[in-house]
């Protein structure tokens, strides 16, 4: 018993967004519908409404995000030189207290156990972002107010993304988004008459998301204060080694305590700054 | 409450009431065509007994659902993997069965039966490989080796600098 190719596609309108890039290795005929049905093409944002407004019912203005940016949590390197793997990565933090994250069975014992433990029992998506990579990071109703959507970017954008470095430090940075109207376009309309003309010059996921690697991938030697060997680390903001009087730990182990352990919480940067005051 | 009659591919009749029976769009159709409740059995030469009778068994327990909403871009269809506790407990059938469902709500026209069918498909393979999913779907692999290439290093973009 199998199914024709019709209700195959409608199958794949139901598929989460994250199923889409293993969908599309299948055959031609999935690749070819997930990449340009405009049934599927809207399934890949999420929208947020301007303040304001409640409900998309009500005449809303609303924003569509790309659901690849919108998951995006953490970059993650299985091995030492490998590549980053874009990431969403939901830690279970219902059982903390003063937003640490849950450790798992290893407890707190991450300086004897290591990131590893940490991952355990956390499920990892990773996001295959090529198939997307010429969407646009967000779309926009027409007359949006650009210093709303400037809000509701900075708002809703994964602004405390977490670089997960397995067997290796873990560190904060901050997504280099200075201009969020560069990266809307006004409609799905807009969208497909750009497709067929000329280039409209907004961002898509594909030169966003190589920025954001390169970010990730700055890094500095670090000479911590009391003595120990250098040390390198990668960017973080706010840039830790620029604190006055801040004093390195012999190696820079953000999640080998249970206090460095925080920094997996909610309030993370706080919890960060609390450290090096 | 008037019932009507339905006949299952392998000859076996079904009586349902006609309000169950009408969540089929083309059984629905079909009644309003003849104008009034027909005397003998309405043939459903594409559905199975077994079939037919969890198709009926959807139906009843769904009889007094609001029409689907008409937007396609409404909430309901963003969230696309969530499924009500009774549909996924009612889904909970072999594959086989499960293929046979969807082809019968197609076939039928009840849509929210087929939205949840594809759904519940949709859940099965998550986390499957390609070739996995292939097997399940009877799909054969027709990207060349220099096409699945060419996808492979398409994900290497990320490479370290």
């Amino acid at each position: 018993m199998f199914l024709p190719i019709e209700l195959q596609l409608q199958i794949l309108e139901s598929a989460d967004f994250t199923q889409l890039p293993t969908l599309a290795r299948v055959c031609h005929a999935w690749r070819s519908h997930i990449t340009t049905s405009p049934t599927l093409i809207p399934h890949r944002y999420t929208y947020y409404t301007l303040s304001g407004t409640d409900s998309k019912d009500s005449g809303a203005k609303l924003v569509y995000f790309h659901k690849l940016i919108s998951y995006l949590s953490h970059f993650i390197r299985f091995e030492g030189g490998g590549q980053l793997y874009p990431c969403h990565i939901d830690f279970d933090e219902s059982n903390n207290n003063d937003d640490e994250v849950n450790m798992g069975e290893g407890g707190g014992d991450m300086e004897k156990n290591g990131m590893d433990d940490l991952l355990k029992n956390t499920p990892i998506t990773q996001l295959d972002y090529t198939l997307f990579g010429s969407d646009y990071v967000l779309l926009q109703e027409a007359n949006t107010p650009s210093t709303d959507l400037a809000n509701l970017v900075r708002s809703c954008l994964p602004l405390e993304l977490l670089y997960l470095d397995i067997g290796h430090p873990s560190i904060l940075w901050n997504l280099p988004i200075d201009d969020p109207q560069s990266l809307a376009i006004s409609s799905l309309t807009e969208r497909e008459e750009e497709e067929e003309g000329e280039e409209g010059g907004k961002a898509t996921i594909h030169p966003l998301l190589r920025i954001i690697t390169e970010m990730a991938n700055l890094r500095y030697v670090a000479r911590p204060r009391n003595g120990s060997d250098p040390t390198m680390v990668v960017k973080i903001m706010p840039e830790l080694h620029e604190y006055p009087g801040m004093v390195f730990a012999s190696e820079i182990k953000f999640a080998s305590t249970a206090e460095d352990m925080k920094v997996f919480g909610k309030g993370r940067i706080k919890k960060i700054m609390k450290l090096v005051e | 409450m008037s019932q009507i009659t339905l006949l299952s591919s392998d000859n076996v009749e079904m009586k349902v009431d006609k309000e169950v029976a009408e969540r089929s769009i083309l059984i629905k159709n079909m009644l309003e065509d003849v104008g009034e409740t027909p005397d003998q059995a309405i043939p459903i030469p594409n559905v199975n007994e077994g079939v037919l009778r969890k198709v009926i068994e959807w139906c009843e327990h769904h009889r007094n659902d609001p029409p689907p909403p008409a937007d396609e871009d409404s909430d309901s269809r963003k969230k696309s993997t969530d499924i009500e506790e009774w549909d996924q407990k009612f889904m909970q059938v072999d594959q086989e069965m499960l293929f046979e469902i969807i082809l019968a709500a197609n076939y039928l026209d009840i849509k929210p039966l087929l939205d949840v069918g594809c759904k519940t498909v949709a859940n099965m393979i998550k986390g499957k490989s390609p070739e996995e999913i292939r097997k399940t779907f009877n799909i054969q692999n027709d990207f060349t080796p220099e096409e699945e290439d060419q996808i492979r290093r398409e994900n290497e973009w990320a490479e370290d600098r």
